[in-house]
C-alpha cells in the first residue's frame, strides 16, 4: 500500500515514484537526448579509429623520405640519414599504393607498402606485424598479404584478388593474389616487390632514390624524428609522426559538423525538457503555494523542485547512457566489427556531451521555476478558490 | 497573545476611490479558547483572518504575535512562524493530490517517523477517517477531504489555529462533529473560526462581528475579549 512507504511527504522521491506518467515524458526526452549524442560519439570515435589506424599509427615507428618533383634523392642525404646515430635502417619501398576500405561514415584506403624479400623481415618487426594466416608475397609475383581488419572490411580471404581491375578505387595497379594475412595496430599490408610496383627492385640505391622509410633505434624515435623534420623539405618530402598527426588533425577539423549537432540538440531538450517541466509546475502552483501558506518558505519550495528536476535528469541521464551502452555493443557487434572497425562501448568525449543534456536542463528549467516561486502569492491562491 | 491595533487594509490606493477591506481594526485576542468571526459575505471577516495570520500585510496597523510584530518578520521568518505555531483550515481542502490522507496530514511537519505518523493516524481516528489514511484525495467525499484538511491543521500542535469557513462545505451533521471536535482541541490553541453560519459558532467563547470593514460588537459569549 502507498501509505506504508516509508518517504517524507515532501521528499523529491515521492513525487517521482506517484507521479511516473506525468514525469515519463521529461525522462524519454533526457534519455533520446544522451543516448543520441553517446551514441553518436562512439560512431564517431569508430571511424576515427579505423582513420588513425589507416594513416596515423604507421608513423608512430618510422618516418618516411620520397623525392621531391621526381627528382632523384641525393645520394649523400641518403648516406646521412643510413648512418645517423638514431637511425636503425632504411627500408626501400613505394607510397603510392593503398586498399579502399569502407565504412558507414568514410571511405578511404590503407597503405599497401611494396617490399623487396630482404626488408620483409625487419620491416614486419619494426611495425609489429604478424603474419596470421598463409604466407607473405614473393618478389616478382603479383601477392599481397593483406592486415586482417582490411580483409575484414572487403570481406577478402586467401586466394581472392585486389587492384584496380578489381575494385577501380585501389590505387595498386592490376590484379594482386591474396596470400597471406596480417595482424598489427596500424592498418599495413604488403605487397611483393616488382617491376610494375617498384621498379629496379633489384637495385637498392635507385629504389632509395626516390623513397624509403626510416626506422629508429630503439627508444630514439622522438630524436629521430626531430633529426628528418631538419631535412631540407626542398630537397625531399618527409613524412613523420607530427606530420602525420597534423593531416589527422585536418580531418578532425571536418568533424566540428558534430559539436554543432551536439550542442542544438542540446537547445531542443533544454526547450523541450525546460518548457515541459515549467508547464507542469504551472500546474502544480496550488500545492506550492499552499506549502508557503503552511509556512514552507520559497527557498525550501525551490530546494524541493531543484531536487525533483535533479532527478528526473538523473534518471534520464542513467536510462540514456544505458541505452547508449546497449546500442553500442549492438552496434560493434553487428555494424562495426563485421567491418573490421572497432566499436566503443564508452567515450570520454559522448559521456562529457552527454552529460551536458541534464546539466542545461536542469539550469534552463529551474531558472524560469525559481520565477515562479518568487511570485507565488498563497493568499491569492487561497481567495481564488 | 494576538493583538492587533489601528489596523487597515485598504485596496486601490492612489486610486479616486480606495476600498477598506479592514478599517481601524483594534483587537486582543488571548488565551485558549475558540473565536467566532462572523459577517456577511465581503464584510472583511476572511481578510481579518489572513491579516492576523501575516498572510496579507495590512496597509497601516501592527499586528503582534507574542510581542512579535508580524509585518516585520522577514518572509522567512513569518513562515517559520507559521509552521511552528500556526495552523490554517481553508474554506477549500487544498489537499495534494498524489499524496494519500495520511501523507497530506503529515506535511506540515514532513516526517515519515512511526511517532508522526501514529500522531496523524489518531487526528484521523478521532475525525472519525482513521481508515481512510491510505487513500487518495481523489477517492474521499468533500466532508472527508475537509477532515483531513482539519487533521493537517492539527499535526503540528500549533499555538493559533485559523479556520476560514471550514464547514462550507460539509453538510449540517458533519459540521456538527468537526465543530465538536475542535472544542476538544481548544484547551489547547487559541481557534479562529471565520465563517458566516452562526449555527456552527454555538461551542464559541467570544464573537466578532464584522460589517464593511469594521468591527461591529464583540460578543464575549463564555468570557473576556
Amino acid at each position: 500500500m502507498e501509505g506504508n512507504e516509508s518517504m517524507k511527504p515532501l521528499s523529491p522521491l515521492l513525487y517521482t515514484k506517484r507521479n511516473k506518467r506525468k514525469i515519463f515524458a521529461s525522462i524519454n526526452a533526457v534519455t533520446l537526448a544522451v543516448a543520441f549524442l553517446y551514441i553518436l560519439y562512439g560512431f564517431t570515435s569508430s571511424i576515427l579509429s579505423m582513420e588513425e589506424r589507416a594513416h596515423v599509427l604507421f608513423y608512430k615507428k618510422a618516418a618516411s623520405i620520397s623525392s621531391f618533383e621526381q627528382k632523384p634523392i641525393d645520394k649523400s642525404l641518403i648516406e646521412d640519414i643510413s648512418k645517423n646515430k638514431n637511425v636503425d635502417r632504411i627500408v626501400a619501398s613505394n607510397f603510392n599504393y593503398g586498399i579502399r576500405f569502407e565504412i558507414p561514415g568514410a571511405s578511404d584506403s590503407a597503405v599497401a607498402v611494396p617490399l623487396r624479400s630482404a626488408d620483409v623481415d625487419y620491416f614486419m618487426k619494426a611495425q609489429g606485424i604478424k603474419l596470421i594466416q598463409g604466407n607473405l608475397p614473393k618478389e616478382e609475383s603479383q601477392e599481397v598479404a593483406v592486415n586482417k581488419d582490411i580483409a575484414k572490411n572487403r570481406k577478402l580471404k586467401i586466394g581472392d584478388k585486389i587492384g584496380d581491375s578489381i575494385n577501380k578505387f585501389d590505387s595498386i595497379p592490376g590484379e594482386y593474389l591474396v596470400v597471406g594475412i596480417l595482424d598489427s595496430e596500424a592498418l599495413t599490408s604488403i605487397l611483393s616487390a616488382n617491376d610494375s610496383i617498384l621498379p629496379d627492385y633489384k637495385n637498392e640505391e635507385i629504389v632509395l632514390s626516390r623513397s624509403f622509410y626510416v626506422f629508429p633505434k630503439a627508444g630514439k624515435k622522438a630524436s629521430m624524428d626531430a633529426y628528418i623534420s631538419k631535412v631540407d623539405k626542398t630537397r625531399v618530402v618527409v613524412a613523420t609522426e607530427e606530420t602525420s598527426n597534423k593531416a589527422f588533425e585536418r580531418k578532425l577539423g571536418a568533424l566540428k559538423v558534430l559539436d554543432v549537432i551536439s550542442i542544438l540538440s542540446i537547445i531542443v531538450m533544454v526547450v523541450t525538457v525546460g518548457s515541459t517541466k515549467y508547464a507542469q509546475y504551472i500546474n502544480r502552483k496550488e500545492e506550492l503555494g499552499l506549502l508557503n501558506a503552511l509556512g514552507y518558505n520559497k527557498r525550501n519550495i525551490l530546494f524541493r523542485t531543484f531536487k525533483e528536476v535533479v532527478i528526473t535528469n538523473a534518471i534520464g541521464f542513467i536510462l540514456g547512457i544505458g541505452l547508449g551502452v546497449i546500442m553500442q555493443l549492438f552496434n560493434s557487434k553487428r555494424l562495426w566489427e563485421p567491418l573490421g572497425v572497432r566499436g566503443f562501448l564508452f567515450t570520454t568525449k559522448g559521456f562529457v556531451v552527454a552529460i551536458l543534456v541534464p546539466l542545461f536542463t536542469i539550469l534552463f528549467s529551474i531558472i524560469p521555476i525559481n520565477n515562479l516561486i518568487n511570485k507565488l502569492d498563497p493568499i491569492k491562491m487561497i481567495e481564488k478558490n | 497573545m494576538l493583538k492587533i491595533d489601528n489596523t487597515n487594509l485598504i485596496y486601490d490606493i492612489g486610486k479616486e476611490v480606495q476600498t477598506y477591506a479592514l478599517k481601524n481594526i483594534n483587537l486582543t485576542l488571548e488565551g485558549n479558547r475558540m473565536i467566532g468571526v462572523m459577517g456577511p459575505s465581503g464584510s472583511g471577516k476572511s481578510s481579518l483572518l489572513y491579516v492576523m495570520a501575516g498572510l496579507k500585510i495590512p496597509t497601516s496597523g501592527t499586528i503582534t504575535y507574542n510581542n512579535t510584530d508580524l509585518s516585520k518578520l522577514t518572509p522567512k521568518k513569518a513562515a517559520e512562524l507559521r509552521l511552528k505555531d500556526f495552523g490554517f483550515i481553508f474554506q477549500r481542502h487544498f489537499l495534494i493530490d498524489y499524496m494519500t490522507v495520511l501523507e497530506n496530514v503529515l506535511t506540515p511537519i514532513n516526517s515519515d517517523s512511526m511517532e508522526g505518523k501514529l500522531k496523524a493516524l489518531n487526528l484521523l481516528e478521532r475525525l472519525k477517517i482513521g481508515h481512510l489514511a491510505n487513500k487518495k484525495p481523489f477517492q474521499l467525499s468533500g466532508g472527508q477531504r475537509q477532515r483531513v484538511a482539519i487533521a493537517r491543521a492539527l499535526i503540528n500542535d500549533p499555538k493559533v489555529i485559523f479556520a476560514d469557513e471550514l464547514t462550507a462545505a460539509l453538510d449540517h451533521k458533519s459540521a456538527k462533529e468537526v465543530m465538536d471536535f475542535l472544542d476538544e482541541y481548544k484547551r489547547k490553541a487559541l481557534i479562529i473560526v471565520v465563517t458566516h453560519d452562526p449555527s456552527i459558532l454555538e461551542n464559541a467563547d467570544d464573537i466578532v462581528n464584522i460589517r464593511d470593514g469594521v468591527i461591529v460588537t464583540v460578543d464575549s459569549l463564555k468570557g473576556v475579549v
